[in-house]
């Protein structure tokens, strides 16, 4: 169960520097002009932003020598936080902003603060080159802010060696994986791990059994984290903690977790595609044990659903030209495009999500020796990949709850409080800050 | 703090003589009034580099950044129509200082600093006291061991001691083993435990270097007529070397409390450890931190900084006037 | 006891020397207290050696393949080399920076001790009031500050807003209190020399320790700050090696590529001048104060 990237991305970084003080913006009244420069003849230049320090670079130089109607500009930026810290100030204090800004946070967020603009009509064109999630998840009250985006979807990573040795079958459904549990405790063996700080667990399942913590309802938000869908959820995550059938290791004791992992005392746990790499290097004594298995179902589901959420990157307020952005972005889909973002260090390429099918590139993020069958593997990540959901609203204030969320979580897993409790006090929360913010909600 | 310029005449070179003639008045000779002013102007002088850069880079933030929390930021129906701004005056200082979220957070830390701050004082103090008693050679090898936690960049010092607290993994949970100890350094109970050590080790090197070098200025003549006179080497060091470097020692003990009541970074790597018991808004820092990174409330953020500026000032303020109370 | 008498010159034996039943313990504090300060880098060291693989997986306190030499070159052919780059953009940040902070702190700091002027109480209460600033407060407004003033992004916000500290100013202060004698002073003025003359000659070299003490703690401090370069410079080929080694350990959370090992190794190297600096600097810290000499 892998933390989210973005809220892990901040947690280190907070860790480990100062704060950066970050400005709420006034609605992106003073962003000032677009970088893009409107000469009515030539190419068009636009400034991207980014942390992609491996392939931003070679990419942007490749899609520039491939056309020439647009030119782009790579920014390389520290870090999520620190592109989220630089955008900020950028538009507190007026200056150039960039045309095109890797996604820092929830999508709504950035509409929210008046830094993402509406480019429906940019991306319309284009939606046959997406999947259907890289749509939904690019889309907030039925129009385009952001550009489509896949979502990594998940799926379950199973120690083939330690469920053998019980005799238990990869299960399907959360009360097979319960059962599973059990069989494994009677053993002194976790079926998971539920890290403390990383709540993301508890947001997959929701998203899973398809609750709906957000929805706009006419002209106001409808905030509910204790909806039906939400308790089928948190029953799960409750029943795991209350017949002790997990583990809390922290991500921060990285040589704990690993040996943890490799141990054969961890039976399963759940993983997207960009994990298996580093699971791969240290993960020694149980590389060629794993198994990929499709994330276990709610046992009333009508069709298999995959939770996996996105923050897709967004045109900000005062670009004027979404169109060359939608040109950069769309020859991402090109077999030229990603064959441009291959990475010179590890071989592969990046795992083209936004693509409705990924299939043929999936060879590139098997990593050898790590799976009992890679090929079966392989077919299990594309699953993933096709019946991932997308969208999950997060809702305008996401950045605010998501620390409350954090520390109720954290007392939910350590049995202080039940995981529903929980959801209510977050309920609550967000209620109050809403309030606060003047923003329009109703329960 | 006007106290603070009363100094000049104090620690001299030598130790504290009262009826010592104030040093920095001159002679009354032949110079007239004029004199003077032109001598207090160039002294005047010595500081405007400092003050000129001060001011733009230092107090032209200040003032913009205090300005924030008279103001309020609203949006409206959904959310996405952009935010109004509002003069609210006092409000946010006022609810600032009724918040008892932050209070509570306050009450820890200042608990915390009662100890580690005279903690690591003590410790940096007689390191540089040990140092300075060492013969030059060793002094000048363990001067930079000592320094060394200071030279670690914080992103390494926190990998180093995660791994080094860890129950799993760590040498200092088998450590503790040997002795039939059960100690888990990760665990709510010995989290401030944790943090405090975390924060002396990163820190003691630097304290140790300002007093060290503080000691280097005391004349050694003086502890030769103390030896002849059969004082011990303790009765020397702390009677004689412990009350010149009193200024430093000011510094020091100021830096370390503000330091300490504004603990951020320690603390919020043992959230992910315990986050059970370490919230979000464990401390002051952090929970300003929240307001403004996270909850995006900037106002609110600056409403609370000024709040704790002033909590940290008045705590501050005792212990200056403890630490630089006339000789009795 | 006269002033001209007070020296304390390089081979008169210390008090350790005098006392061999003191020396040892003394030693002995000295080693537990080094252990204490140095034992945990021994971590830091082994992992150097390590390659991304056995990083986590051994022993951390003891070697496995040994593989110094290939996380080396590793390091330093990582992006077209660019850890080299960032070393030396630190180099010229730090000293540039350090320089200009401990001439302003000296000047300041010697004519607030030892002159008596109006502003004077202003100043201090400036400085000391300065402490209590939670600095997260300053980013914001110094951005928009530093736009506006046309530095941002520049090798100027690196180096000027980190030569004003009114830490450095308040410790050049209390040092100058203690180093430099009023009575020296005094004399140079009856032989006739200048305010700005004394300083220059006489109190600057006083204040040797104190010069010594605020540039190395601020040359460390600029050497392992990243969150100030993050706001402040756009580009990675401007990067001190600080913000370079935080983005590289930022890419293992959030994609394949995992580089700790690298970052760790960085880390090592990036301690050596610093280390370097301290021995080279030894010499400020041996209290040649000849005064006598001076008269």
């Amino acid at each position: 169960m892998n933390i989210t990237r973005n809220r892990w991305l901040s947690l280190v970084a907070a860790a480990t520097a100062t704060a950066a003080l970050a400005g709420c913006s006034d609605g992106g009244a003073g962003a000032g002009g677009a970088t893009a420069e409107a000469e009515p003849e030539g190419p068009v230049t636009i400034e991207v932003w980014g942390w992609n320090a491996e392939t931003g670079q070679q990419y942007a130089e490749a899609f520039n020598a491939a056309q020439d109607d647009v030119v782009v500009e790579y920014v390389l930026q520290a870090s999520n936080t620190a592109t989220a810290t630089n955008f900020r100030n950028a538009v507190e204090a007026g200056s150039a902003v960039p045309c095109l800004v890797q996604g820092f946070a929830p999508l709504t967020t950035m509409v929210v603060n008046g830094w993402a603009q509406d480019i429906t009509d940019a991306v319309e064109p284009s939606a046959d080159l997406y999947s259907k999630g890289a749509l939904a998840a690019a889309q907030v009250n039925e129009r385009y802010y952001g550009l489509p985006s896949g979502a990594d979807g998940q799926f379950l990573i199973v120690n083939t060696a330690t469920y053998d040795k019980f005799g238990v079958d990869v299960p399907t459904t959360w009360d097979e994986f319960l059962e599973a549990g059990r069989t494994f405790k009677a053993g002194g063996v976790d079926v998971t791990n539920l890290a403390g700080e990383d709540p993301s667990t508890l947001m997959n399942l929701a998203q899973q059994a398809g609750a709906e913590w957000f929805a706009i309802d006419g002209d106001q938000w409808k905030v509910n984290f204790t909806d039906d869908a939400t308790l089928e959820a948190a029953e799960v995550v409750q029943t795991l903690i209350d017949e002790d059938l997990v583990s809390n290791q922290t991500y921060q004791d990285k040589p704990a977790l690993y040996s943890y992992f490799d141990s054969g005392n961890m039976a399963s746990t759940t993983t997207q595609w960009w994990s298996i790499t580093g699971l791969q290097t240290n993960l020694v004594q149980s590389a060629g044990d794993w198994k990929a298995a499709p994330i276990p179902q709610f046992a009333d589901a009508d069709e298999t659903v995959t939770p996996g959420r996105t923050t897709p990157s967004f045109v900000p307020e005062g670009c004027e030209n979404p169109d060359a952005v939608m040109t950069f972005v769309d020859w991402g889909t090109t077999a030229e495009g990603i064959e441009a973002g291959r990475n010179p260090e590890t071989g592969a390429v990046g795992f083209p999500t936004q693509i409705p099918d990924p299939s043929e590139y999936v060879a590139d993020v098997v990593p050898e020796g790590f799976f009992t069958d890679d090929a079966a593997a392989a077919d299990v990540i594309v699953e993933a990949q096709a019946a991932t959901v997308g969208k999950f609203e997060l809702g305008p204030n996401y950045d605010a709850w998501f620390p409350e969320l954090q520390d109720q979580w954290g007392k939910a897993v350590a049995g202080e409080i039940t995981v529903e409790e929980a959801l209510a006090a977050v309920q609550k929360f967000v209620e109050s800050d809403l309030e606060s913010k003047g923003i329009a909600h109703t329960s | 703090m006007s106290a603070s310029t009363t100094t000049v005449d104090e620690p001299g070179l030598a130790p504290p003589t009262p009826g010592r003639p104030p040093a920095a008045s001159p002679p009354v000779r032949r110079r007239g009034p004029r004199w003077r002013t032109l001598q207090a102007l160039k002294g005047a002088s010595f500081s405007l580099p400092f003050l000129a850069g001060f001011t733009l880079f230092v107090l032209v933030p200040i003032v913009m950044a205090l300005r924030e929390s008279v103001y309020s930021t609203k949006t409206s129906g959904l959310g996405f129509g952009g935010s109004t701004v509002t003069f609210v005056g006092a409000d946010n200082l006022l609810r600032a200082g009724a918040d008892t979220v932050f209070w509570a957070g306050m009450g820890r830390v200042g608990l915390y600093a009662v100890v580690v701050v005279p903690l690591t004082q003590v410790v940096s103090l007689g390191m540089a006291l040990v140092l300075d008693a060492a013969s030059r050679r060793v002094g000048a090898r363990f001067r930079i061991a000592l320094l060394l936690p200071y030279m670690v960049p914080g992103i390494v010092a926190t990998m180093i001691w995660i791994y080094l607290y860890s129950p799993v993994v760590g040498p200092l949970h088998e450590f503790f083993e040997l002795f039939g100890l059960d100690v888990n350094f990760y665990s709510s109970s010995l989290a401030w435990v944790s943090i405090g050590n975390l924060a002396v080790w990163g820190s003691i090197g630097f304290n140790m270097l300002i007093l060290y070098g503080a000691l280097q200025a005391v004349p050694h003549e003086i502890f030769e007529a103390a030896r002849l006179d059969g004082a011990s080497e303790a009765r020397i060091a702390w009677s004689i070397k412990v009350p010149f470097v009193r200024g430093p020692l000011v510094l020091t003990s100021l830096l370390s409390i503000i330091g300490t009541l504004q603990i951020f970074n320690e603390p919020l790597l043992f959230r992910a450890v315990t986050p059970e018991s370490i919230t979000k808004d464990f401390t002051p820092a952090m929970m300003i931190f929240n307001q403004a990174f996270q909850v995006g409330n900037v106002n609110y953020a600056t409403a609370l900084s000024i709040v704790l500026a002033l909590v940290v000032g008045a705590g501050s303020a005792v212990i200056y006037r403890f630490l630089n109370r006339s000789e009795p | 006891m006269s002033r001209a008498a007070v020296r304390r010159s390089a081979d008169e034996p210390t008090a350790a020397e005098a006392r061999g039943a003191s020396r040892w313990f003394v030693l002995a504090v000295l080693v537990a207290l080094a252990a204490y300060a140095v034992g945990p880098l021994w971590w830091l060291v082994v992992a150097a050696t390590k390659s991304n693989g056995q990083l986590y997986t051994t022993n951390g306190l003891w070697f496995a393949d040994f593989r110094l030499s290939e996380n080396l070159a590793t390091l330093f052919t990582y992006q077209d080399g660019i850890f080299g780059l960032w070393l030396w953009n630190t180099v010229v940040y730090s000293t540039l920076g350090s320089l200009g902070l401990t001439a302003v702190s000296l000047a300041a700091g010697y004519g607030i001790a030892k002159y008596q002027y109006r502003g004077r109480a202003l100043t201090m209460g400036l400085i000391i009031g300065s402490f209590l600033i939670p600095g997260s407060l300053m980013i914001v407004p110094s951005f928009v500050l530093f736009s506006r003033i046309g530095i941002y992004d520049t090798i100027w916000a690196m180096i000027l807003p980190g030569m004003f500290g009114s830490f450095s100013v308040y410790l050049a202060k209390v040092y100058a209190e203690g180093a430099v004698p009023s009575e020296l002073i005094e004399a140079a003025r009856i032989d006739g020399a200048g305010e700005y003359r004394i300083f220059a000659s006489i109190a600057a070299r006083l204040m040797g320790t104190a010069g010594a003490t605020i540039f190395l703690l601020h040359f460390v401090a600029s050497w392992n700050t990243f969150m100030w370069p993050l706001v402040f410079l756009k580009g990675a080929e401007k990067w001190p090696v600080m913000l370079g080694l935080y983005s590289w350990l930022q890419r293992g959370t959030d994609s394949t590529v995992d580089l700790t090992s690298l970052v760790v190794t960085g880390s090592l190297i990036s301690t050596i001048p610093m280390v370097a600096l301290m021995i080279a600097m030894q010499r400020y810290w041996r209290s040649g104060v000849t005064i006598g000499s001076l008269k």
